[in-house]
């Protein structure tokens, strides 16, 4: 479908949006490819150019016809605060910059395809619920937190907009939290904690995603994009207790009295603003997610099942501890991919 | 076997359970992507089989119907009033029976799995929340999966409608099983309905309704007659007559085969001490013992995907869902509207069930240790002994109990200053005068029975003890004897102690006139009604059939002489100068520690008389038991005390110390008759921790000086709660319930010891309640009339001086010549020193 098209990347210069602007790039099927954010990414995209610009702002309206693409790709949205993007900015960040963009889509001509690289945060954590959500199980439950309210409201913009535009293929993938040795983000961080908190008589079931997973999901959605939404999960699941005895972590159930304190502040340490809402509930009733889609829709073949995920992410992390890294703790840019000094 | 070779085969076995054990800390093990861990399964599986094997004894048939391979519903019905076990023994049933066992998984409701550690137990052995998007995933993954349909209303419905199904959920499970075309297989289970017998035990049996109205459920024999008549009729041969009671409309009764099974041991154990005496026209046989087992019954597949009756072979089903099936599943599953709670009232019923799901855990806990440790309480219902022994030994008690007015003299004197010293003599000597005279006139009058519409109140008979006259009612009716008039003194000592109590707050300014004004009301009436009200058949005596249990007067003397204490604080207020200007509370330390040890030995001396004495007599030496409980408490109270006040302080304060066995003394003195030694220093150490935190709480708002607050009150409303929940079945009074304690490790019903812990719990509220609206109405008359408290010169110069005067140590404030005479007259600053007179001239004579 994007056979020798032009994509755009929004959001290029996230972790996601650079990894996918990448493997575009070793892709023979793919012409151009234009990445767009606010700052330029940090690592060398190859031959993607980078145009400087903000979703949130309707300019993006007119810029965004004038690149003429095939596919857009929405890199943007963000789960937890980084640098430059605190906590307060993720609504606007997520909801107002999706909208600005599904604005600016309707402008192109020619558009074949919409992605969007949303969080399967969307079917929340709670004890009823179905052990594999499939895809139309999105708002069986109440949206309880912030991100999952932002992340409902901008899949409500999304639908509406793919059902105003039957001729461009709208894909919302549902990430299911990603894990990896090089990754920086708030599950790893928490995975690479001295000592980890949980919540004592819970054990949530998990999917970490692995990161080559995750890139390679993204990719394949973009070059063979799909209808309507699609789990991006691995196949089984871990529990967070299993998942802490591969990784040798001693782990401490905190009394339910005081969870609600320490993991807030367990939050704030490894940088993810909702651990007292989203994380928090994830990390009590876990959250699985059907991925027949992914396989059989988008044809993507997993390398890693969760339990996969976690052992790789065991063996490499063991392999470079961070301070071979030159990784101070907590790191200087949170949602960077870790390079090591030279 | 040889020891060589046990020796190796269980040295194998510590091996490899120890490479087990380091295998799993490492994660090494295997979980599905339900999160069963069948490794744990089997791990926990004793469990089950134990249930399975030897308590229940659970007996299968029709077994051969459930698939050996390839996907299978199992539909039940549940039952089993807090904590169902049905689907764990089917789940065994298929493990321990089935030629080709495998693990069902069971579709467990969905607050199961919002209460902690119960949620991951229930999916590491193979639960899954009950919905049908599971359902269809586990029937696709070709497990056998178990529903019970009538979920939570099947048992949690009152034990009057058991074997009765209650209506089926909505979980669409049949669709589900139509639409993965899976065989559904229907289960009876039969006697879950009776694997807890105390609970049903705790329902008011139907046969006599009066009951509800009369009083607290107790344990009837209404339950084991249903149990025996319900046993036969299902351990019999006619099957027929069984299934009609059972309900179970949808199964073919052709296909339901039934089966009988022997009473296990447990079961026998039960009979024995549960259902002894049961009804005559069902004679106690091993066929007609309890309801305690379960049978799980297996019918023959009743539902096909083709619609078709087929029963199924351990070979399995044939029938595969086709490619078509699945698609067409899955549109119908998009499609179907969800049934799920929204977000207004979901949040609510999930807290209520999550308290539901906490509390049936500990009732699972509590329901599986009870009818294990079953034993017969035996009434220690020892006959009368030699009455002059136990006169002796009343009589000594007696002694002892007086003795503790020196033990209160010297405690208060310790904690007061040296200007304050004889006051509180005079206060012992006026308030032991008056009490005996008050307690003979009138006091004991009150304290004893009576009928007619004072029995609530005031007793009736014994007022001017004299010869001629009877003390009690009816047949307990008898003359005054020789005998007899032992009991009226020693009750005369108790109330000494109780007013003695009183006054530990009202040291260093309280006018003496208060003293005598107080005594008299509370040496004739308030401690009598109270002391009716608990050992005269008043009140407390019978609390919904339920008598107070207050040995020798946590509450009736310690909490009333507290109570009376505070009235008179609060309206006497702080000494001078207790309160600085900031609020902050400063202390005024008593004159002399030596003084109040000796007070604290003498009162623990004259315990053994106040609580052993109180046995009224020898008989089965029981008073020995009874003193080595209170020096277990005393000592432990010590402890306690000692070290909460040094973990607070970091320093070990000496007062804290007596205190601590006073308050220890005084938290036994509800239980010493009623609790095991091994409880005993238990409560004598919770006291003193009490005491320690009351002093220090009390201190910074009421000045009590001795801190009779914490040590006599809250420590005497301790020990009476303590009763209630430390009280042995052994030794409680007839009528009363054991402590909480034999319920959650013992074999005491929870509707009897929680009524007892609530009985244990009014009485010193209500206790307190009466005597301070009475103390207060006292002291408020006092004050209002006479005044209560001295004036600020008089507190300053002392009460010793201002009220009695003289001091209490002289030296201290006069000064004496010295030999030789003359040679030395030191001048003491503002005291009233007359100038000595001229020495005699003697040598210059």
């Amino acid at each position: 479908m994007a056979r020798e098209g032009r994509v755009v990347i929004a959001g290029v210069a996230t972790h996601w949006g650079s990894e996918l602007a990448r493997a575009l790039a070793r892709s023979p099927g793919v012409g151009q490819i234009i990445g767009i954010d606010t700052s330029e990414p940090e690592v060398d995209l190859g031959r993607t150019e980078f145009v400087e610009a903000d979703i949130r702002n309707p300019v993006i309206s007119r810029l965004l016809p004038t690149l003429e693409p095939d596919v857009v790709v929405h890199c943007g949205i963000v789960g937890y605060p980084e640098k430059g993007r605190p906590s307060r900015a993720l609504h606007d960040i997520n909801v107002i910059g999706t909208l600005q963009l599904l604005a600016a889509c309707e402008k192109v001509k020619n558009l074949k395809a919409l992605v969007v690289r949303g969080s399967a945060a969307i079917y929340g954590s709670s004890p009823s619920a179905p052990a594999f959500f499939t895809e139309d199980m999105a708002r069986q439950f109440p949206l309880e937190t912030r991100f999952q309210r932002d992340i409902g409201e901008l899949e409500g913009y999304f639908d509406n907009f793919a059902r105003r535009h039957p001729s461009i293929t709208c894909t919302m993938l549902r990430f299911q939290t990603e894990i990896g040795a090089g990754l920086d983000n708030p599950l790893t961080r928490y995975l690479s904690l001295p000592v980890v908190p949980t919540q004592m008589g819970w054990d949530p079931r998990l999917q970490p995603l692995h990161a080559a997973d995750a890139t390679g999901a993204l990719t394949a959605a973009t070059l063979n994009p799909v209808r309507g939404a699609v789990n991006v999960a691995p196949d089984g699941a871990i529990s967070l207790s299993r998942l802490l005895r591969l990784a040798g972590k001693p782990a401490i159930g905190v009394p339910p009295v005081l969870s609600g304190l320490l993991l807030s502040r367990v939050g704030s340490m490894v940088g993810s603003g909702d651990m007292e809402n989203d994380g928090q509930l994830l990390l009590r009733y876990g959250r699985g997610c059907d991925n027949r889609r992914l396989r059989e829709d988008v044809g993507y073949e997993l390398a890693f099942d969760a339990e996969g995920a976690a052992r790789d992410f065991v063996a490499k992390k063991s392999a470079s501890s961070p301070l071979a890294a030159g990784r101070v703790f907590p790191a200087p840019h949170p949602g960077s991919p870790v390079r090591s000094v030279k | 076997m040889s020891n060589a070779e046990m020796a190796l085969e269980w040295a194998s076995v510590v091996q490899s359970s120890s490479e087990r054990i380091l295998r799993r800390v490492a994660g090494e093990y295997h979980e599905d992507e339900w999160g069963f861990d069948e490794e744990f399964a089997e791990a926990a599986f004793p469990i089950f089989e134990f249930l399975y094997r030897s308590w229940w004894r659970v007996q299968v048939s029709g077994i051969e119907n459930v698939p050996g391979h390839g996907r299978a519903l199992i539909v039940g019905n549940h039952a089993g009033s807090v904590f169902p076990f049905d689907a764990t023994m089917i789940g065994a049933a298929i493990q321990k029976e089935h030629p080709l066992p495998r693990w069902a998984r069971a579709l467990v409701l969905n607050w199961a799995f919002d209460v902690p550690f119960v949620s991951y137990f229930i999916r590491r052995i193979g639960g899954v929340a009950a919905n049908p998007a599971n359902l269809t995933r586990l029937l696709e993954g070709d497990h056998p999966v178990m529903v019970f349909p009538e979920g939570a209303k099947g048992f949690g419905k009152p034990f009057s409608e058991r074997y009765r199904l209650q209506r089926f959920g909505r979980g669409g499970f049949v669709e589900v099983a139509l639409e993965t075309g899976s065989p559904i297989i229907p289960v009876a289970v039969v006697g879950s309905e009776e694997i807890y017998p105390k609970i049903g035990q705790s329902v008011p049996s139907p046969a006599s309704p009066a009951r509800l109205t009369s009083r607290l459920p107790r344990p009837s024999p209404g339950w084991a007659r249903w149990a025996c008549c319900r046993c036969r009729h299902a351990g019999g041969s006619n099957s027929s007559s069984r299934s009609t009671s059972l309900d179970m409309a949808p199964v073919p009764a052709k296909t339901v085969r039934w089966c009988s099974i022997s009473p296990s041991r447990s079961a026998r154990r039960f009979r024995k001490h549960y259902i002894r005496g049961s009804s005559p026209e069902v004679p106690l046989s091993s066929e007609t013992t309890s309801g305690f087992w379960l049978w799980v019954c297996l019918s023959s597949c009743l539902y096909q995907s083709d619609s078709s009756q087929r029963s199924f072979s351990s070979n399995g089903p044939k029938a595969r869902p086709s490619p078509e099936l699945r698609f067409t599943r899955s549109a119908n599953r998009i499609n179907r509207p969800r049934g799920h709670c929204s977000a207004g009232t979901g949040g609510k019923s999930r807290m209520r069930v999550k308290k539901l799901g906490i509390a049936s855990l500990l009732a699972l806990v509590a329901a599986l240790v009870v009818p294990g440790l079953a034993s017969a309480g035996v009434a220690a219902d020892v006959a009368a002994n030699d009455l002059e022994l136990s006169l002796v030994w009343v009589g000594l008690a007696t002694v002892l109990v007086f003795l503790m007015q020196a033990g209160f003299m010297f405690l208060e004197i310790g904690f007061s200053r040296m200007k304050n010293a004889g006051t509180g003599v005079g206060k012992i000597f006026i308030n032991l005068a008056i009490v005996s005279i008050a307690w003979w006139t009138i006091g004991y009058g009150i304290s004893g029975f009576s009928d007619g519409a004072l029995t609530d109140i005031a007793g009736s008979t014994g007022f001017f003890f004299h010869f001629g006259q009877s003390v009690g009612i009816g047949a307990d009716a008898v003359p005054v004897t020789s005998d007899t008039v032992m009991f009226m003194l020693f009750g005369m000592s108790f109330c000494a102690v109780s007013l003695a109590v009183v006054w530990g707050t009202t040291l260093e300014r309280i006018k003496f006139s208060s003293y005598v004004i107080y005594a008299v009301f509370f040496g004739a009436l308030i401690y009598p009604m109270v002391a009716h009200s608990v050992y005269g058949g008043g009140l407390l005596s019978d609390i919904g059939g339920r008598p107070a249990m207050d040995f020798a007067g946590s509450s009736v003397v310690h909490l009333t002489g507290a109570t009376g204490g505070l009235a008179a604080l609060l309206l006497l207020g702080a000494r001078k100068g207790k309160y600085g200007a900031d609020g902050s509370a400063r202390a005024i330390p008593g004159h002399s520690m030596p003084l109040v040890g000796l007070g604290v030995i003498i009162l623990w001396i004259g315990w053994f008389g106040f609580n052993g004495g109180s046995t009224f007599g020898t008989d089965g030496s029981f008073f020995a038991e009874v003193m080595l409980n209170t020096q277990l408490a005393a000592a432990a109270g010590v402890i306690g005390a000692c070290l909460l006040i040094y973990a607070k302080t970091k320093t070990l304060d000496v007062g804290m110390a007596g205190n601590g066995a006073i308050a220890g003394l005084v938290g036994i003195t509800a239980g010493c008759g009623y609790v095991e030694y091994w409880a005993a220093p238990i409560i004598g150490f919770i006291s003193g921790l009490i005491v320690v935190l009351g002093v220090l709480a009390v201190e910074k708002y009421l000045d009590d000086p001795i801190g009779a607050l914490s040590a006599h009150g809250m420590a005497g409303v301790f020990g009476t709660v303590a009763v209630g929940i430390f009280g042995s079945p052994r030794l409680v009074l007839d009528g009363a319930g054991a402590g909480i304690w034999y319920s959650i490790f013992g074999d005491q019903s929870f509707s009897s010891t929680f009524g007892q812990l609530g009985v244990q719990t009014l009485t010193p509220v209500v206790i307190f309640v009466f005597v301070f609206a009475c103390s207060y109405a006292i002291f408020a008359t006092i004050k209002a009339t006479i005044g209560i408290r001295v004036s600020e010169a008089e507190e300053d110069a002392g009460l010793d001086i201002s009220s009695h005067g003289m001091y209490g140590y002289p030296e201290a404030f006069i000064p004496q010549p010295e030999y030789p005479v003359g040679a030395y007259t030191p001048a003491m600053a503002g005291t009233p020193v007359a100038p000595l007179e001229s020495t005699p001239p003697s040598d210059q004579a």
